[in-house]
């Protein structure tokens, strides 16, 4: 007993030095080889790309993955990642793709244009594919959802180098579901021979190709030798945990047993931006997401614009920033920083409780009213209910949190009966305003079940400027809308706006190369170990 | 004898239908729909219904049920929503560290708490018993993920003896097995302490050791005997709440038992993951009971006149 | 630790909790109150013990000492209850079966079987995910209900088998001769026997509870925020246990103190009801 008590105290008072415990190697151009280790909070649900869209698959299949369009490494500007270049017609209604040569899967067979329009069928005719719904507007898609027809119409090959596709109206934004890992080239033959197993049995395009899978613990990936860039990747294997709290993430890797950490709990990231020894290897960039609550614009009392707009000046935004520990941006809208057509001239609602509560009385809450409010059972989730409860509280407001997971937050807030008041996110598939506007708010999206638009807000001003947008050819034009479109947004409120979070990766100084990328989070093309002669690290 | 048997095995039978059926009833009412849980949140209303169609999800509870029960009578458990996996395969996965991690767990239990209890009634009053009293008395007021946190900080982070996460070796089992075994050490050394302290004082205790016998033999030979039972039935108890997966120890060490899939599933209301788990664990209990039943009958057959 | 020092600090402890969730509130801060602009560190950090509160902050900036004071009241309340439900079901049961014997003890105690063959932690994971999205979700009844759903059956085993040997006493057989009812005999001759007993098990299933509780609030499942017990306290503290150790320690070592405290007063009773140690 005496034993165990001193063995607390020695561990109590003598804090470790846990400043970073090796360094850079100091080479100056990136060196090939080595592992790189990493881990994730969640489980990869399965490897096939028409199905898989939870972040923790995605952190899977990214590696794994290309597709004809990519993005640049650290930024959302497009690239030619298997298609060496492609034209848009005049009109906007045909996408001509012109695949590199030679090229081909990571068991070296071919990679042809046709494998991309298979993929594109597969979405279309795989009933559990989120993604099938997206190519509506591919000539043809329509009837191979509804089982009419096995080809799509709209997607031709006329060599295998060259892929056409057709759409029944412009829509700019198509080009960006290239960039989508559903739409990485997929062969027929071996997609049929695998047969149920395909989820386990990825036939790479991308810089890495499968090494083992041991499911829920640990996903191994070894380097492409086909890869169409053979510069690419740095490193030969690439290791990843799977289920793995981001804490114990942390601690493992304080001892070494990971290279990289992603987003660490509040109280890691507050300890390590204070460590000036750390402060060089920590990534931060913002992902396109927002945060906020939603209010069903058609019960009471939230179909009154200005009872919404009073709860945007109640909640006080600079109490969920330092609650972030400063780690996000304050949102006046739904569109995240750095995407094109956010109007960034447009300041946050200011936190003004005399005018929430001169709102409230103008429409009828003198002494504001009590409501539920559902929110996710996560810490951060929790966490900004309790703040915004009490913010709500000053302006008369009274909520009760309720606490659901998120598969039944996803469900009950898509019903015209679902509660009407509740935590909302949303993140990006690509950078483009429809993908977050027209999903969240177009009056189109509104269903008994399962409606995109969860406020149920319908504005026919809206609407038919959001419907322009989306066949605008003329980029000037089609974001001068969506500017517009926030303002719209900004004046009705169908939300309580909130904040763009900040993620953050924490790297051991012998990883070089790598940036939190706004799309794939962890992209590690570009990553490399700057490590000893012998493939050693190089003590600090 | 066969005759009996024959019942329990009825019986078990019985209680394993009860308990997934309930099961199902209570999984139907979260109202959480498993085709947008399944789909993810950017699914639209038309891949929704496509995927409530193909699913039969949309057939009412009672045809649900029946699918799902014709299938498993056939041996066959299906595939997850989310992962498309077979749960079959899933389990038989988890399995394996979950069984591991449920024996480790019974024989320190064994291990520690039997001599514990052993020491107790020896020394009964003396400073053994209190100390061992006042342990046990602690080992089973921590809620188990502060202990599991403590240990985990302190053995695998500060003093490195141990690896911090997951599974694979003896040393990552160490651990998580003994977060997992603290509860039970101090219920088995206060169950052996208790009964050892009665047999010490029966007759039977006193003629053995009146015949010169040595205090080890008589307190090892005779007097732990009338333990055995009690250990028994424990162990059977023990064996089928560890099976059905160590839910906080497993989230604490990321151990890829059962308890995490089953919450994960409950969470994403994976139905025929939770329902394949469920009847995973529901026979592994049965079993288990039925065992230490079976082996009470064999260690005391008076017992056998009985019911 | 002989028998009656164990009951002697047991009993302390209790007294002091229950005095410290009946006064305690008066004396603190607000529980509830966050301070987000004095009660984090710049960072928005949690702030240590010390200067402004006396057990620190936690991560809204609340005062920790004020929550410990206030979970004593949430989580004895939400154990209590949830023992209580117990109690209410394991006595019909218990009661009910032993009483009445035969084949109505049969048909009550398969059920307890039934009942106990369920994984625990499996249908107490259910349970509250079913509980809680059915319009409970802001209030603490799903975990009170859930608890309570799953801790009677050991007292109405205990109940039964008590009351079946009581069901033959002499004084029991004199009564019905004389022709009382069943609910009479029950609740005059049989009731007042089995009290201290099951007075010592709902003390030792009010230890289970709070430990449950905290279970349940590490899965998500516990009560709703701003409460504060102390399940939860732990749970959100549970990222800072390196950070900002005290918010774990406190809550942690509520939770022990009070099991603690609980386990050595159902001791107690329980080496006065049941003399032979026969019944756990």
């Amino acid at each position: 007993m005496k034993r165990a008590l001193l063995i607390l105290a020695l561990a109590a008072c003598g804090m470790p030095d846990r400043d970073p415990k090796w360094r850079p190697a100091g080479a100056t151009t990136p060196r090939r080889g080595g592992t790189l280790t990493v881990a994730m909070k969640d489980q990869i649900r399965t490897l096939d790309p028409v199905i898989a869209y939870d972040e923790a698959s995605f952190y899977g299949l990214v590696p794994l993955f290309a597709t004809l369009v990519g993005y640049e490494p650290h930024g959302t500007g497009l690239v030619a990642d298997l298609a060496e270049r492609w034209e848009v017609e005049p009109d906007g209604l045909a996408y001509r793709f012109h695949l590199r040569d030679r090229l081909a899967y990571a068991d070296g067979s071919p990679i042809v244009a046709g494998d991309v329009k298979y993929a594109m069928e597969r979405a279309l005719t795989t009933p559990d594919s989120p993604f099938g719904p997206m190519l509506v507007d591919v000539v043809g898609a329509q009837a191979v959802i509804e089982g009419k027809a096995t080809d799509c119409a709209g997607i031709t090959t006329p060599s295998p180098r060259e892929l056409v596709i057709r759409l029944t109206k412009p829509a700019p934004a198509f080009i960006y579901l290239m960039t989508m890992k559903f739409t990485t080239p997929q062969r027929a033959a071996h997609v049929a021979a695998a047969g149920d197993a395909v989820r386990r049995a990825p036939l790479a395009s991308g810089p890495f190709q499968l090494e083992s899978w041991d499911e829920g613990t640990k996903l191994v990936l070894r380097r492409n030798p086909n890869y169409w860039d053979p510069a690419l990747p740095y490193v030969d294997e690439l290791v990843m945990y799977e289920n793995i709290p981001r804490d114990t993430q942390f601690l493992m890797f304080e001892r070494g047993e990971l290279d990289s950490a992603e987003r660490l709990a509040s109280p890691d990231y507050v300890w390590i931006t204070q460590q000036p020894a750390w402060r060089p290897y920590i990534h931060t960039g913002t992902l396109l997401q927002v945060f906020a609550s939603r209010m069903n614009t058609t019960v009471k009392p939230f179909d009154d614009r200005r009872v919404r707009q009073a709860l945007n000046y109640a909640l006080d935004k600079e109490h969920t920033r330092k609650l972030l520990n400063n780690a996000a941006v304050i949102s006046h809208g739904i569109l995240p920083p750095g995407l094109p057509g956010r109007d960034d001239a447009l300041p946050p609602y200011p936190h003004d409780v005399a005018k929430a509560k001169a709102l409230l009385a103008e429409a009828g809450y003198p002494d504001g009213f009590e409501v539920d409010y559902m929110t996710q059972n996560d810490e951060q989730g929790e966490k900004l209910a309790a703040s915004l409860q009490g913010d709500l509280a000053e302006v008369g407001v009274r909520v009760r949190i309720q606490l659901v997971s998120f598969a039944t937050l996803a469900t009950v807030m898509g019903q015209k009966t679902g509660p009407a008041f509740s935590l909302t996110s949303w993140v990006g598939d690509f950078p483009d305003a429809t993908n977050f506007l027209d999903a969240r708010f177009h009056s189109r999206n509104i269903a008994d079940e399962n409606a995109l638009n969860d406020t149920r807000y319908a504005n026919p001003e809206l609407d038919a400027l959001l419907d322009a947008a989306r066949a605008e050819l003329d980029p000037a034009k089609r974001l001068a809308m969506y500017r517009r479109a926030e303002r719209i947004l900004y004046d009705d409120a169908p939300w309580i706006f909130d904040y763009h979070p900040a993620t953050t990766e924490v790297t051991q100084p012998y990883v070089r190369g790598f940036e939190l990328h706004p799309i794939w989070v962890r992209d590690y093309t570009h990553t490399w170990l700057d490590l000893g002669e012998h493939g050693e690290r190089v003590p600090r | 004898m066969i005759a009996l048997v024959a019942r329990r095995v009825g019986w078990t039978l019985l209680v394993i239908w009860f308990v997934i059926t309930a099961t199902f009833v209570m999984t139907a009412a979260i109202p959480a729909d498993p085709a947008k849980a399944l789909l993810g949140p950017h699914a639209d209303t038309a891949a929704v219904e496509r995927v409530r169609a193909h699913y039969c999800l949309d057939d009412g509870l009672v045809t649900q049920y029946g699918c799902w029960l014709s299938s498993v009578v056939r041996g066959d458990l299906g595939e997850s929503f989310r992962s498309k996996r077979p749960v079959i395969d899933i389990i038989a996965d988890r399995i394996g560290p979950t069984v591991q991690l449920a024996l480790a767990a019974i024989v320190l239990q064994l291990v520690i708490g039997v001599p514990l209890g052993i020491l107790a009634a020896v020394r009964r009053g003396r400073w053994p018993d209190r100390a061992a009293t006042a342990a046990t008395l602690l080992a089973q007021s921590a809620p188990q993920f502060f202990l599991g946190t403590l240990l985990l900080y302190l053995f695998a982070f500060r003093f490195g003896w141990f690896p911090i996460a997951g599974s694979g070796s003896l040393a990552h089992l160490v651990l998580p097995a003994f977060t997992l075994a603290a509860v039970g050490i101090a219920y088995y050394a206060r169950v052996v302490r208790s009964e050892l302290a009665e047999a010490l004082d029966a007759d039977y205790v006193r003629t053995a050791r009146a015949k010169g016998l040595p205090e080890r033999t008589v307190v090892l030979r005779h007097a732990l005997r009338n333990a055995l039972g009690p250990l028994v039935t424990l162990i059977g108890l023990d064996l089928g709440v560890l099976l059905g997966g160590a839910v906080v120890v497993e989230a604490i060490f990321a151990w890829p038992g059962l308890g995490r899939e089953v919450l994960q599933a409950v969470l994403e209301v994976d139905l025929p993951l939770i329902l394949g788990t469920v009847l995973v664990t529901a026979i592994a209990i049965a079993v288990a009971n039925l065992l230490s039943d079976l082996a009470l009958l064999w260690l005391d057959p008076r017992l056998r006149d009985r019911r | 630790m002989s028998r009656n020092w164990g009951a002697l600090a047991g009993g302390v402890l209790l007294v002091l909790l229950v005095g410290l969730a009946a006064v305690g509130p008066h004396l603190t801060r607000d529980p509830i109150a966050r301070d987000i602009e004095h009660g984090l560190s710049a960072m928005g950090a949690p702030l240590p013990p010390g200067d402004g509160a006396l057990l620190g902050t936690d991560q809204l900036g609340r005062d920790v000492w004020a929550r410990l004071v206030a979970g004593a009241g949430s989580s004895l309340a939400i154990a209590g209850l949830a023992t209580l439900l117990a109690l209410v079901i394991g006595l019909a049961v218990g009661l009910t079966a032993g009483y009445a014997g035969g084949r109505v003890d049969t048909i009550l105690m398969r059920f307890v079987d039934l009942v106990l063959s369920f994984p625990f932690l499996m249908v107490a994971i259910l349970l509250a995910a079913l509980l809680r999205e059915a319009d409970l979700a802001s209030s603490t009844l799903p975990v009170i209900v859930t608890l309570g759903a799953v801790s009677w059956t050991t007292l109405a085993r205990v109940v039964r088998a008590k009351a079946l040997t009581l069901a033959a006493a002499d004084h029991v057989t004199a009564a019905r001769a004389l022709g009382a009812t069943p609910a009479r005999i029950v609740l005059r001759h049989i009731l007042p026997n089995v009290a201290g007993l099951v007075a010592a098990v709902a003390l030792l299933a009010f230890a289970q509870n709070l430990l449950a509780e905290a279970a349940l609030s590490y899965l998500g499942l516990g009560p709703p925020p701003p409460e504060a017990s102390w399940g939860r306290m732990l749970y959100e503290g549970r990222p800072y246990y390196r950070t900002a150790p005290h918010l774990v320690i406190a809550p942690g070592l509520a939770i022990v103190l009070a099991v603690v405290a609980f386990h050595l007063a159902g001791e107690a009773l329980r080496a006065r009801f049941d003399p032979a140690e026969r019944l756990r």
